[in-house]
């Protein structure tokens, strides 16, 4: 017990880099992460805004006794879908693994320390979904004192079964992973078909719900805790606890989540040295011969290298790669899909066409690589700027790279829209030039946030693919602002689409340009 | 070959930092730069070789100002930190290309060199392998080689014998001359005192970011003291 002590110390100290926060002394780290944690702190209020009022929403409708049930769902599948790509990195993360192995600790102290810094991210989870949630359900319908109990009890119950799916989901895939030459790349189309996975899952239940007729929306109300119970069973358990006091299925929702959970803790923490070891191993040959090197451009040299950072990190290729992957989706359910079949069903009239190409700019260049790329040079930045290299040399590199990537993605793309939609002639153009430009744009964005956003001491990759300001505000800003611009240009009417478009490509050119000019100047010293 | 004139760091939110910091280091120079854990020896070589910005005065490599022309000082030195993380995602010889690259060093005279201080490093069968795979002595030598690789007239060393096993200590000291008598200076920093007072002619004790003594090694030895001697003299003498 005291080995879990130290270690969930340890693990939970610097959760959001709350310890560097405390005793730091550099003023501008300190001002960046108080500007981190104010866009956390707005995000948070979105999420507790919308739980309020979606139970509000549903108690209006008279299906307040599935609010509990549903919020339980809402936080397993958020738990969920931000837990499943981290557990790898933080279960079987390689910084430490040497020193942990060699201190007096057992594998079940450091697993079950990792499973609570995962345990305690859920619960944070829990805590902003169901709260505001529970307490809407509370001040607008009759409760007792076992909704308090079941309420509390809930909250503290509920990431455990997420947390554990999320664990056995991820501890399969670096499992796997660990077993094959090229492990980040095993990891990462893993990662990506089972991502892939859940988004045909959700869509397809969105499909049945744009279908639905008033008098099924009214049946679904009435039924709606039989759904729930179909996608999370022990929400049922816990809604009926809530609801009607049912002590039974209180203890029966708890002892199902806390079985789940133990189960999966004790399955890695047996196999979790051997996971680590071949991990973490490394394979050498020792078998090179010396023979003619040859001479590439600086350029070839600067994006080759970026490339194979790239791909050395599954979660990095993970949390980037998708949004491409499934831009050229979207493309190709275009051919099965009439989008303009939904125009009668809308409330305003638009031009589903004229959006079509920022919406699809966004999903191409969304979680833009370029957004991490400076910070996941970490440790080894000493390298870049010890060497004769000028900003621009480097940024280019960075810029280049990102856009090979996207290329491919692009290309396809395109090729499959011209081939299969029967767009107009300036519709065409505008699906070719509006990709290319945002494309460029996002690149360029990306960077220049990493540049004013940059986090080059990190433990993991995790921390900087997925949490880091820059990563946020790089990745999804830039593809929100062209989601704007698509339902701008949806309801701008079609005599005006072209000055619309014109004037779009321009002003993202422009920024794109400024913000270009604006990385070359920057002085890369201390960043 | 480096003129470091009044050289003032100082970390924002902190009090540590370099200040008033003047070495200059001419041709054929080995210039060992010593003092404890934390007296500012990295701090300054990390403003040297402009990983590092500073508050005030000037450094000079080959007579270019690395402030106002960082690429063509950087072109002629090479620089190796005190713990070397590579790319670890390249193998070794893609990492040597890469940086011969960088400096746009022909293909048949980056074999040429590799090839030699490969084998001199005895790391030529491991070119092959990812350097995450290297031991951290694996790492130092693979640095040593890409810092040599095209061919500097000057060598920033920061702690370069730590983790080396003493064959390949012998082979870097060795490389070290070399170099300066080729035309070239070294200038590194150190703990291993025995070594500094062997290999080099110039020295300068630093002591809480600024320099508490320095000279030619000749002179501050001369009369029989050790260098050890005098760094304890000097340090006892300044807390005093």
């Amino acid at each position: 017990m005291k080995q879990i002590k130290a270690l969930a110390k340890v693990e939970l100290c610097n959760l959001y880099g709350l310890n560097v926060l405390k005793h730091t002394k550099d003023p501008i780290e300190r001002r960046k992460k108080l500007v981190v944690y104010g866009i956390i702190a707005l995000l948070l209020l979105f999420v507790i805004a919308y739980s309020g009022a979606q139970s509000f929403a549903l108690i209006s409708l008279g299906a307040g006794s599935a609010v509990p049930s549903y919020l339980i769902v809402m936080s397993g599948i958020l738990s969920l879908m931000l837990a499943v790509f981290k557990t790898g990195g933080v279960l079987f993360r390689k910084n430490s693994f040497d020193i942990i192995s060699s201190l007096p600790l057992s594998d079940g102290a450091v697993v079950f320390s990792r499973f609570l810094r995962l345990y305690t991210e859920s619960l944070i989870i829990s805590l902003l979904i169901m709260l505001p949630g529970l307490v809407v359900y509370a001040v607008m319908c009759d409760t007792n004192a076992m909704f308090y109990i079941s309420a509390l009890l809930g909250i503290i119950a509920a990431p455990l079964i997420p947390v554990a799916i999320a664990t056995a989901v991820g501890a399969l895939i670096t499992g796997i992973a660990s077993r094959m030459k090229h492990k980040s790349i095993a990891e990462a189309v893993l990662s990506i078909i089972v991502i892939l996975g859940v988004f045909m899952l959700s869509s397809s239940l969105s499909g049945t719900e744009s279908e639905m007729t008033e008098e099924m929306m009214l049946q679904l109300v009435g039924s709606i805790s039989d759904i729930l119970g179909k996608i999370y069973p022990p929400a049922v358990m816990f809604g009926n606890s809530a609801v009607n006091g049912d002590i039974i299925s209180l203890a029966l929702f708890i002892g199902i989540s806390a079985a789940s959970f133990a189960a999966v803790a004790l399955i890695v923490s047996l196999n979790f040295r051997g996971i680590c070891q071949r991990l973490h191993g490394t394979y050498a040959k020792h078998s090179y011969k010396m023979q003619a090197q040859q001479q590439t451009s600086l350029t070839k040299a600067l994006v080759q290298r970026e490339a194979k950072r790239y791909f050395s990190s599954g979660v990095y290729v993970t949390n980037t790669i998708i949004g491409p992957i499934l831009a050229v989706a979207m493309c190709v359910a275009l051919i099965f899909v009439d989008v303009n079949t939904l125009l009668p069903e809308l409330p305003i009239e638009i031009n589903i066409n004229a959006a079509l190409p920022f919406v699809f700019s966004a999903v191409l260049c969304m979680m833009n690589p370029s957004a991490c790329s400076i910070s996941m040079e970490g440790k080894q930045w000493w390298i870049t700027m010890s060497l004769p290299l000028s900003a621009k040399n480097i940024i280019s590199g960075k810029l280049l790279f990102s856009l090979c990537l996207l290329a491919p993605f692009y290309v396809v793309s395109e090729i499959v829209v011209m081939a299969t939609q029967s767009f107009d002639i300036m519709e065409r153009m505008w699906f070719i030039l509006v990709p290319a430009i945002t494309a460029v744009f996002s690149s360029v964005f990306g960077i220049f946030v990493n540049l004013k956003l940059p986090k080059l001491q990190w433990e993991t990759e995790v921390e900087i693919v997925k949490q880091s300001a820059s990563s946020m505000i790089g990745g999804l800003v830039g593809a929100l602002a062209v989601i704007v611009f698509a339902l701008a240009a949806a309801v701008v009417p079609s005599q005006f689409s072209l000055v619309f478009n014109a004037c779009v490509c321009v002003v993202l050119f422009v920024i794109t340009l400024l913000m270009y000019r604006s990385c070359h100047k920057k002085d890369l010293r201390d960043i | 070959m480096l003129k470091i004139n009044n050289l003032c760091k100082k970390y924002k939110g902190s009090e540590k930092g370099v200040r008033d910091i003047n070495i200059h280091v001419e041709k054929g120079d080995i210039y060992a730069f010593i003092g404890h854990n934390g007296a500012g020896k990295t701090t300054t070589l990390k403003c040297v070789t402009g990983i590092h910005g500073f508050d005030s005065g000037e450094i000079l490599v080959d007579g270019k100002d690395i402030c106002k022309d960082p690429i063509a000082c950087k072109k002629s030195f090479a620089y190796i930190p005190d713990n070397p993380d590579l790319y670890e995602y390249l193998t070794g010889i893609q990492y040597l290309n890469f940086i011969a690259d960088v400096f746009e060093v022909p293909a048949a005279k980056r074999s040429e060199i590799i090839e030699k201080y490969a084998d001199a490093f005895e790391i030529t069968a491991s070119l092959g392998d990812l350097i995450s795979s290297y031991s951290h002595g694996m790492k130092q030598k693979l640095a040593i080689i890409s810092a040599l690789v095209h061919e500097p007239k000057l060598l920033i060393l920061d702690e370069p014998f730590v983790g080396l096993d003493p064959k390949a200590a012998v082979v870097l000291k060795g490389v070290m001359r070399d170099v300066c008598d080729n035309g070239g200076a070294i200038f590194f920093s150190t703990h291993v005192l025995d070594v500094a007072e062997k290999l080099c002619n110039k020295v300068t004790i630093i002591k809480g970011g600024k320099i508490i003594a320095g000279g030619s090694m000749s002179e501050l030895t001369k009369n029989g003291d050790s260098l050890e001697d005098i760094f304890m003299e000097v340090l006892e003498g300044e807390t005093n």
